[in-house]
């Protein structure tokens, strides 16, 4: 329960409103009740287990909203079962404040989009989403369509796990005879050519068996 | 049957073929065998119904006649008396066997003369002079003018037996112009209503039964006592039947008769056209060597019957053939030359078959017996020929095969897997003791010619607890682990057995016990479910406490301490944790771009090495792309470059170079190298750096945190996945740890 507190302080600390469930068969009864924007689930409480959960909300709820659940680091498989049942992303223990906040604001934003201008800036990276161009620190990077498509798409979810159909689809369409391969070799361009690497800012991280997910780091 | 013996044995059955044929025509055309045909002949007539007519009687000079009228000859004037008696009484026709050749008291010829030339036509008797044979023409002695001129027909009434003394035919008489024919033959003609008289048809259809021709004795008829109405339209025939002066004659219907019978037989046969041919010399050659010929085809090069009803279809053809063709078209054909040629052919051709077949078997033995045997071998035997010879190799072949079984079976018995043979339909042939013993509960599962079904059906698929199925000539069930009604767990294989020409004839089932295996494994699991989650726990929750603590509750200086000793029990669980994944994971193994990798593993090591101030420097000039399971191969990647940024000073550079070379043995590998600029590896460490719980010498570094797990995580992954891990190192030149993977993984 000390890591319940550790996340409730860290969300009240970002302006969120936050309830603790200590069982997961509590947690089922309010949602019955009541609303939430996020849910933020252990993988490993007494009573219902966060992979029960989310199957009951798949079952049982019209609109599902996004979780993120808490797991430790060891368990790799635990994260690609977690992900493939149906949550949205991941924070591994021991859970570090920012790293929580940055994944919850990522997945409330996602889930509750806002409008969007010609510009969109990340950090030292400048998007036209007019012209596709994009500016690392005021120098012009030439890419590709589909390499623009893909970082954009990255950089607008920023901190969110994206499975590999959905960057697929979302960039390509629906075109399933592409070889696997394609989104690697895409992925690989995207994040040489922009250099997205820690020194300028942002940390791409696979998420193995699962998709990518962009990071923004705490300068 | 190898070709060269298969053509000897073809050669064999023409030569059977070609000398079995001589020998029939041999047969037939010298008639061999004619005794055994005429007994043949002489059954089938009894069979046939007697021919009997009360058109024909007999009148017979009888013991009784002599008796009564005095001794033979008789006076003329008797037997003119006997034929006025037979006119007054209306015979139809007279044959009177009695010669007249000489003159004797005119008186006596004329009145003799008048009763011949009398009502009813008297046919007379010629007395052939000399032998019967062709052209003695005009050599019989005839009735003197006087009778002659009176009567009918004259006609030699000769009576020949065959060589056997059995009378079956008439004596030849044709041919000769100006030479009288037969006396039946002659009478028969001039009758009305006998039909065609066939000239060449010889032999006499006797028939079986009892039945003789009506008779009486001339003395009767002298003395007036037959009654007219039993002569009245009858044909007469008058001979000498008394035994001391008439022949008497072998029948093929068995039994004697009088000539004067035989006559009657002969001449109704005659009148009816029931006379029978001998069948000439063509026929008896198609029918003695077509059945011999579909015997030997029957036999050799068109076998669709079992010999001995091939052996007697033939010979019932070739009976049946004499049979029909002397019932129906009265021919007779001698089956005896052509049942010989069967009775011949037989047993030769199987005799050579045999004596090929033996000869095989020897060669097949032979070659066995050379062939080097798994047992030893009990007998030697020596080389020669003969029938012995070979029944003492089958013997030892056979020896050997019951020694073979008992040796497999042995050797099985000794595996320590439960294994179970069959064939091809799931069949049990063979189990072994293991296998015994597994299933002692249920032993009529395992008796040979038991399925394998009721087996299989106890094993539950572990994970899907789906059964286990097989369906002879589908594909088996896919090697599994499998685990059993009672709980224990087995590795279920089933490999395809091939003949030794390559084809596949049963399977071997094996089951091999990984209980202890399985426990070993679920105490491991639990240890390391242990380590991730329960052991985890309270470290995370120490971390959060400390988070949440407000800053006046606890002294800064404490609260590093405690954060410091709670992360490195972190970091301890997820080593343990790491390299139980390492050892025991099944791979998922995915196409990977080598360099992307490396990126992750200095990307995810990027707050260290900017705390330290080190600079990476990556040295990727090719796109390299393995199979490998991403996840372990980028924390192996990590764990060492990590370790390079632990023991090295602020400031310094570490290099990160991939590329491909040529392994020693030819595999093509990407090599990744980690070159740092720290103290280095004393020679005696390198050795055991990659050992668990292995550590750098204390105070080389700055308080340094690791398990000492990393590295022999590193080279548990390298190792799994085919390639090696090795340290280059001078004391205080710095390290260069050099990772190889090959880039094709068979």
């Amino acid at each position: 329960m000390a890591l319940a507190g550790l996340v409730e302080m860290a969300l009240v600390d970002a302006g969120h409103t936050c309830e603790v469930f200590g069982e997961g068969q509590f947690l089922v009864r309010a949602l019955h009740r009541s609303t939430y924007d996020v849910l933020i689930l252990d993988w490993n409480v007494p009573g219902l287990t966060g992979l029960e959960v989310i199957s009951w909300i798949k079952a049982n709820l019209d609109v599902a909203p996004p979780s993120l659940m808490l797991t430790s680091r060891s368990a790799e498989e635990d994260i690609v079962a977690g992900l493939t049942a149906g949550a949205d992303d991941y924070v591994i223990k021991p859970v570090a404040p920012a790293v929580l906040k940055a994944r919850v604001n990522a997945l409330a934003r996602r889930a509750y989009p806002t409008a969007l201008s010609g510009f969109e800036q990340y950090g030292r990276y400048r998007f036209d989403t007019r012209a596709e161009t994009v500016e690392l620190s005021g120098e012009g990077i030439a890419l590709t369509a589909k390499e623009f498509a893909l970082a954009l798409l990255l950089f607008r979810n920023m901190h969110r796990a994206l499975a590999r159909a959905y960057i697929f689809e979302a960039v390509w369409g629906r075109n399933p005879n592409l070889p696997t391969r394609t989104l690697d070799v895409h992925i690989s361009n995207v994040r040489t050519k922009l250099n997205l690497r820690p020194d300028n800012g942002v940390k791409l991280v696979p998420i193995y068996s699962y998709g990518y997910r962009l990071e923004a780091l705490a300068s | 049957m190898c070709p060269r013996r298969h053509l000897r044995l073809r050669t064999q059955w023409w030569l059977i073929l070609f000398a079995t044929s001589l020998l029939v025509t041999l047969m037939t055309v010298d008639r061999t065998a004619e005794r055994f045909d005429n007994a043949i002949y002489d059954h089938l007539l009894q069979l046939a119904p007697s021919p009997r007519s009360d058109a024909i009687l007999l009148v017979e000079i009888d013991d009784e006649s002599i008796g009564r009228l005095g001794r033979w000859p008789w006076n003329r004037s008797v037997h003119a008396a006997l034929i006025d008696r037979l006119n007054a009484a209306g015979a139809k026709a007279i044959g009177y066997d009695v010669l007249f050749t000489e003159p004797a008291g005119e008186e006596d010829d004329e009145r003799l003369a008048r009763a011949i030339a009398g009502a009813s036509p008297v046919f007379l008797p010629a007395l052939p002079s000399g032998a019967l044979n062709e052209g003695g023409a005009g050599s019989a002695i005839l009735p003197i003018d006087r009778f002659r001129d009176a009567a009918a027909g004259i006609g030699v009434a000769t009576i020949a037996p065959d060589p056997d003394g059995v009378v079956r035919g008439a004596a030849a008489s044709h041919g000769a112009p100006g030479r009288p024919g037969h006396l039946m033959a002659e009478m028969a003609r001039s009758l009305p209503h006998s039909g065609h008289v066939p000239s060449d048809a010889r032999l006499i259809p006797f028939g079986g039964g009892e039945g003789r021709w009506p008779e009486v004795s001339a003395a009767a008829i002298l003395a007036g006592q037959v009654p007219a109405a039993l002569i009245e339209g009858k044909i007469v025939l008058v001979g000498v039947t008394a035994p001391g002066l008439g022949s008497r004659y072998a029948t093929p219907t068995g039994g004697v008769m009088t000539g004067l019978e035989i006559q009657a037989y002969l001449l109704q046969g005659l009148r009816s056209n029931a006379m029978m041919t001998r069948a000439g010399l063509t026929a008896c050659l198609v029918i003695a060597l077509l059945p011999l010929c579909m015997l030997m085809m029957g036999l050799g090069p068109f076998r669709r019957l079992p010999a001995l009803a091939c052996l007697g279809l033939c010979s019932a053809l070739v009976l049946g053939a004499s049979v029909c063709a002397l019932m129906l078209l009265r021919v007779w054909l001698p089956p005896s030359a052509a049942l010989t040629g069967l009775a011949l052919a037989y047993p030769v051709w199987g005799w050579r078959q045999l004596a090929a077949a033996e000869r095989f078997m020897r060669a097949q033995l032979e070659r066995l017996e050379e062939e080097p045997a798994l047992v030893p071998r009990t007998a030697f035997i020596r080389r020669e020929g003969g029938v012995a010879y070979t029944i003492s190799l089958l013997r030892n072949a056979i020896a050997r095969n019951r020694e073979m079984r008992h040796f497999v079976a042995g050797r099985l018995d000794q595996l320590p897997d439960a294994t179970i043979v069959a064939d091809l339909a799931g069949t049990i042939l063979l189990t072994n003791l293991a296998a015994r013993r597994l299933f002692a509960d249920q032993p009529e599962a395992l008796a040979e010619t038991a399925g394998l079904g009721p087996i299989l059906n106890r094993c539950r698929v572990t994970g899907s607890g789906d059964m286990l199925r097989f369906c002879p000539g589908m594909a088996p069930p896919s090697a599994c682990e499998v685990q059993f009604d009672q709980g224990r767990y087995f590795l279920f294989g089933m490999a395809p057995q091939t003949s030794t020409d390559g084809a596949h004839v049963g399977w071997v089932v094996r089951f091999v016990d990984i209980s202890e295996a399985k426990a070993a494994q679920k105490q491991r699991d639990d240890v390391v479910q242990l380590l991730t989650h329960d052991m985890r726990s309270p470290q995370a929750s120490i971390l959060a406490v400390l988070e949440t603590a407000p800053a006046d509750r606890i002294a800064p200086q404490e609260s590093r301490s405690i954060r410091y000793y709670a992360e490195r029990t972190l970091q301890l669980a997820d080593g343990f944790v790491q390299l139980a994944r390492a050892e025991n994971l099944e791979y998922a193994l995915e196409e990977t771009d080598l360099g992307d990798m490396l990126m992750d593993a200095i990307d995810d090591l990027w707050p260290q090495s900017r705390a330290k101030s080190i600079d990476i420097v990556t040295q990727a000039e090719e796109r390299l792309v393995a199979t490998v399971e991403r996840s372990l191969m980028t924390r192996a990647l990590v764990n060492v470059i990590g370790n390079a940024i632990k023991y090295s000073e602020e400031g310094t550079t570490i290099t990160c170079s991939l590329s491909s070379q040529v392994r020693g043995d030819g595999v093509l590998c990407a090599v990744y190298a980690i070159q740092d600029q720290g103290p280095g590896i004393a020679p005696a460490l390198r050795q055991t750096i990659f050992e668990r719980f292995r550590r750098g010498p204390v105070g080389l570094g700055p308080r340094e945190s690791g398990a000492g797990l990393g590295l022999n995580f590193a080279h548990t992954v390298m190792v799994r996945h085919h390639g090696r891990i090795e340290c280059r190192s001078e004391t205080g030149h710095g390290a260069t740890f050099l990772l190889q993977l090959p880039l094709i993984v068979d």
